[in-house]
């Protein structure tokens, strides 16, 4: 497998990965991905604002997800986001590197 | 929100920036707002709240920034790929629904391409000729020499001309050339070759190089005995690039080869490149070298001249040194150089001078064409698009965009011109090889037949030109038409229908106009041609044949050509059905060649001005070879021997400028090369129009070959009179002559009356092109106004079923639709006559005795284009009369 280059890619990929995973669970809008991850690491994962849109729209822009104006639950109207079928291919992919970068920083910073 | 803002909210977010710029704003508040209500459950006051969410994002200005961004962009790209996905589409869907109507399909198709082909190939020819004609660097600097005195323009200089202004002029640097024609023998038949005699700087001056071996150089100038001639060439020779590929296979080893040239062995130095051929058609290039006699001679006009600006140096500056020689030259003796210029003039004007305005003409022509059939396919497609009216009607109900109706019924015109531009590329590549093939001289030397690359690149722009130009006027009509009235019943007579109506009727007029000036066109050039065939040539070219010879410089003087040509004829006349045979240097109507100097008396004083006839050396019986009346006097004939007193016969012109009053019978002449022996005139000839149809006839002087002794003239046409159709006595002409001599080649065997209609062919080019030109423009606007007339009919088949149904006959309601044809036919008529007044001044040039406002012509051609486009009108418009009033009213 090829070698994961560790740089800022790295950090967007990460971000990208954990949207694309969130959105595995069904459609939802930015404050419900961010409230999301939030929630399912205990509070260990605070997602940045700042970097959460502006990742969505690349995402959209690549077509890894869509959106679609709704309603949300408490009957205001939000922008909502669903996984594609390139996007559950780069979510496979994703997983994948993130397994492989894992593996490979832990032989180093676990070795004794 | 206060009214105005809403308003220029509304007017904004027409323009789909404001529309992603809006999302982004509403996506990041409705987060803030999500995640300070969490806080504010969370106990914090509502202020706090909400500047603590906004904080989270960091700058939310920034943020807000960099989303909009992506979000634009990513709106262009899907708007792009959305484009091209429904242009691909509508394309397709055009092509599919053109398929469905075949016969309308080939007919626009094929007439499309008609007019875009003529058009690309002349585009072609256009830039080919007049943009560059000498394919050498920086041609703009090349001028020629001419000269001009007393004696009248020419583009000839002496030697002693050329070689005073070659030291005398640093300004130019200076080539001389002649044309002559030398026998190859030794390699099958004798065969006449063009060769060109140039000096050795001629390449450098130009800038071509050779494309095998080299050019000549200084050295090869030089003679091995200058003596007393005045020019002659070494024996080398460089072969053009046609001849190295007939004669030697296009085989490189030739180089060093020598060949036989005039019974002299010629050494091959190079080969030339295809393009260079200059002067046109010369197949040979030979070294002159100027002799000892050469800086005297003044008399004799044989050279041409060019030159190439040195650096730096303007014309003017170079016109007034070679003006300071001129002057020179002019305060010595001989008198007739009084008034002596030499004008300079660009080369490649003096190429394409002639061509220039009869190019552009075609060009105007073919894209008038291409005019007329734009407007008879967008007549088509009117027609059809009423039609369609129910349909996209429907269309625009379930929401197609105004926009993108146009779009997709222009794609449909273009895709119908881009079929045709596909015919286009057939027609021009065929049209181009044709009009190179059939066309005068001067063309086919100078156009490429393959089509000029700026010209290829044409035809898609054209494509899609002519489809917006055929498309738009049927696409405007549909998108603006009337919604319900086309979705309720019986939609029709609305303002849209009745807009297309009136540009079909402009499109008519227009087409009637355009091809009205083309039959005048053609009518004016008919009548010209007949004028020209017309004209008494002033002798009788029937039943002669004409064998043009150059004799090779071993036959040294003239006795020795006179003794050979005594020869030859005594043969030819053995020939079983020949009647007379004679030679002659000049053939009637050829106008090439220079004047001879004369002055009516026994002696010329030194100094005293002398006038100028044309000459021609001939056989005796000349005249009636020729079935030239004799007015006065007597023929040359056998007694007019070297060693008797010189004869020659005068023409009536001549006669009557120079002997007005007398009997020119025993009078004497001086003539230039023979200023101490005057001839005397025995016998006064008719005029033969000497310069051509068209001109006028001149003074001219007939000598006798043998008693021409000052020059030796080995050029000559062997002329066989006889009772058979001339060609079939070649074979047998030829094998007489050949007798005498085995090694002469002829330059041309040709029947006099073949030569006569070369005269001609400029004229019946231009009459066939143009006379092409007008049927096809008379056929458009036939079919275009039977076209228009039909669908009129169709439109109406109600109002006709009411008229008639009220008492009208059918006789009124035919005369109806008469009347109201007439009405267009009468427009486009009077406006074609005013175009044809106005545009015929231009082709005046190109007539010949026949006034470009020819009352005759133009009322011929109004007549007949009147009766055509009434009868386009009459048979469409029977139909409605024979409609049945109950069938109409129920439609």
């Amino acid at each position: 497998m090829a070698p994961v280059t560790a740089g800022k890619d790295r950090l967007h990929g990460t971000l990208d990965a954990l949207v694309l995973k969130t959105l595995a669970w069904g459609p939802r809008h930015g404050y419900a991905i961010a409230r999301w991850l939030e929630e399912t690491t205990d509070e260990a994962l605070s997602v940045e604002e700042g970097s959460l849109y502006p990742a969505l729209y690349r995402m959209e822009r690549r077509g890894w997800i869509e959106a679609e104006w709704g309603t949300s639950e408490l009957g205001r109207r939000a922008k909502f986001y669903r996984l594609t079928a390139s996007g559950r291919a780069q979510l496979r992919r994703e997983v994948a590197e993130w397994t492989q970068w894992t593996a490979a920083v832990s032989k180093v910073l676990l070795a004794s | 929100m206060p009214a105005i803002a809403r308003a220029g909210r509304r007017l904004r977010s027409l323009i789909w920036q404001e529309s992603v710029s809006e999302e982004v704003e509403a996506e990041l508040d409705f987060h803030v707002v999500m995640r300070a209500r969490e806080y504010e459950l969370r106990g914090m006051d509502p202020h706090a709240a909400r500047a603590a969410a906004v904080a989270r994002f960091g700058d939310l200005g920034r943020v807000t920034h960099e989303c909009r961004a992506i979000g634009e962009r990513r709106e262009i790209e899907m708007r792009r790929s959305e484009r091209l996905a429904e242009l691909v589409h509508d394309f397709g869907h055009s092509l599919r629904r053109l398929r469905r109507s075949p016969a309308f399909l080939a007919g626009t198709v094929l007439s499309i391409g008609l007019g875009m082909g003529a058009t690309v190939a002349l585009f072609s020819v256009v830039r080919s000729v007049l943009h560059s004609p000498l394919p050498v660097p920086a041609a703009e600097e090349l001028l020629m020499v001419t000269r001009q005195s007393a004696l009248g323009a020419t583009d000839r200089l002496s030697s002693g001309d050329f070689l005073d202004l070659q030291h005398g002029s640093p300004a130019l640097r200076l080539t001389a050339w002649e044309t002559r024609e030398l026998t190859l023998t030794g390699q099958g038949d004798p065969v006449q070759l063009q060769a060109a005699r140039v000096s050795p700087a001629f390449f450098d001056v130009l800038g071509v190089r050779a494309a095998i071996g080299r050019v000549f150089t200084e050295d090869d100038g030089s003679l091995p005995d200058p003596g007393g001639v005045l020019f002659d060439h070494t024996p080398r020779v460089l072969l053009s690039h046609a001849l190295w590929e007939n004669r030697f296979g296009g085989d490189p080893a030739v180089i060093g080869r020598t060949m036989l040239l005039d019974d002299r062995p010629h050494e091959i130095v190079g080969i030339m490149p295809r393009s260079a051929s200059f002067p046109a058609g010369t197949q040979l290039w030979v070294p002159l070298g100027f002799g000892g006699a050469a800086p005297a001679d003044r008399g004799g006009f044989y050279l041409q001249a060019f030159g190439r600006l040195a650096p730096g140096v303007s014309v003017q500056q170079a016109q007034s040194e070679v003006n300071r020689v001129a002057e020179r030259i002019a305060s010595a003796p001989p008198p007739f150089n009084e008034g002596l210029r030499f004008p300079l003039q660009s080369l490649q004007e003096t190429l394409v001078r002639e061509l220039r305005s009869a190019l552009w003409l075609l060009l105007g022509l073919s894209v008038l064409l291409l005019l007329l059939v734009c407007a008879n396919v967008t007549n088509l497609l009117l027609a059809r698009a009423a039609a369609r009216q129910r349909e996209i009607a429907v269309r625009t109900a379930l929401g197609a965009g105004r926009g993108r109706i146009v779009r997709q019924l222009l794609t449909e015109s273009i895709a119908l011109t881009s079929l045709g531009a596909v015919v286009a590329m057939v027609v021009a590549w065929w049209s181009l090889r044709s009009l190179v093939a059939i066309g005068p001289p001067a063309l086919t030397h100078l156009a490429d037949s393959t089509l000029d690359p700026m010209a290829l690149a044409l035809v898609p722009l054209l494509a899609l030109l002519t489809g917006v130009l055929v498309g738009l006027a049927p696409a405007l009509q549909l998108a603006r038409s009337d919604l319900p009235s086309q979705l309720g019943a019986g939609g029709r007579g609305s303002a849209g229908s009745r807009n297309t109506r009136r540009i079909q009727d402009l499109l008519v007029i227009g087409q009637l106009a355009l091809a009205a000036v083309l039959l005048v066109g053609t009518g004016l050039l008919v009548r010209s041609y007949e004028r020209l065939r017309a004209v008494d040539p002033g002798f009788h070219s029937g039943n002669v044949l004409v064998l043009e010879l150059a004799l090779p410089d071993r036959y040294r003087t003239q006795s020795e050509v006179v003794a050979f040509t005594d020869r030859v004829l005594d043969e030819l006349r053995g020939i079983p059905g020949v009647s007379a045979v004679g030679t002659a240097l000049r053939l009637p109507l050829a106008s090439e060649g220079g004047g001879m100097f004369f002055a009516p008396g026994r002696v010329v004083e030194e100094g005293a001005v002398m006038s100028s006839a044309t000459f021609n050396v001939v056989t005796p019986g000349h005249l009636a070879l020729l079935a030239i009346p004799l007015r006065r006097g007597r023929d040359l004939g056998d007694e007019d021997r070297a060693g008797a007193p010189m004869a020659v016969v005068i023409n009536e012109t001549l006669a009557r400028e120079h002997f007005a009053g007398r009997d020119p019978i025993g009078e004497q002449l001086v003539m230039g090369p023979w200023r101490s022996t005057p001839a005397t005139v025995v016998g006064v000839a008719a005029d033969v129009r000497q310069g051509g149809l068209d001109a006028e006839p001149m003074g001219a002087i007939y000598m006798p070959a043998a008693q021409v002794t000052v020059f030796t003239i080995r050029r000559m046409h062997l002329l066989v009179r006889s009772s058979l159709p001339p060609m079939q006595l070649a074979g047998a002409a030829r094998a007489r002559v050949w007798e005498v001599d085995p090694n002469l080649a002829f330059a041309r065997v040709s029947s006099l009356d073949d030569r006569l209609d070369e005269l001609t062919r400029p004229t019946r080019f231009a009459l066939s092109l143009v006379g092409g030109f007008g049927i096809l423009g008379l056929v458009l606007a036939a079919s275009g106004i039977a076209g228009l007339t039909a669908y009129a009919v169709a439109q109406r088949t109600r109002e006709v079923g009411v008229r008639m149904a009220l008492g009208a006959r059918p006789r009124d309601v035919l005369g109806l639709m008469l009347r109201q044809g007439s009405r267009r036919i009468v427009i486009g008529l009077a406006l074609g006559i005013i175009l044809s007044l106005g545009l015929t001044q231009l082709a005046s040039g190109l007539l010949h005795d026949v006034q470009p406002t020819d009352p005759l012509t133009f009322a011929a051609i109004t007549l007949f284009l009147a009766a055509v486009s009434l009868l386009a009108t009459w048979l469409p418009a029977r139909r409605a009369a024979s409609v049945d009033p109950l069938v109409a009213l129920r439609e």
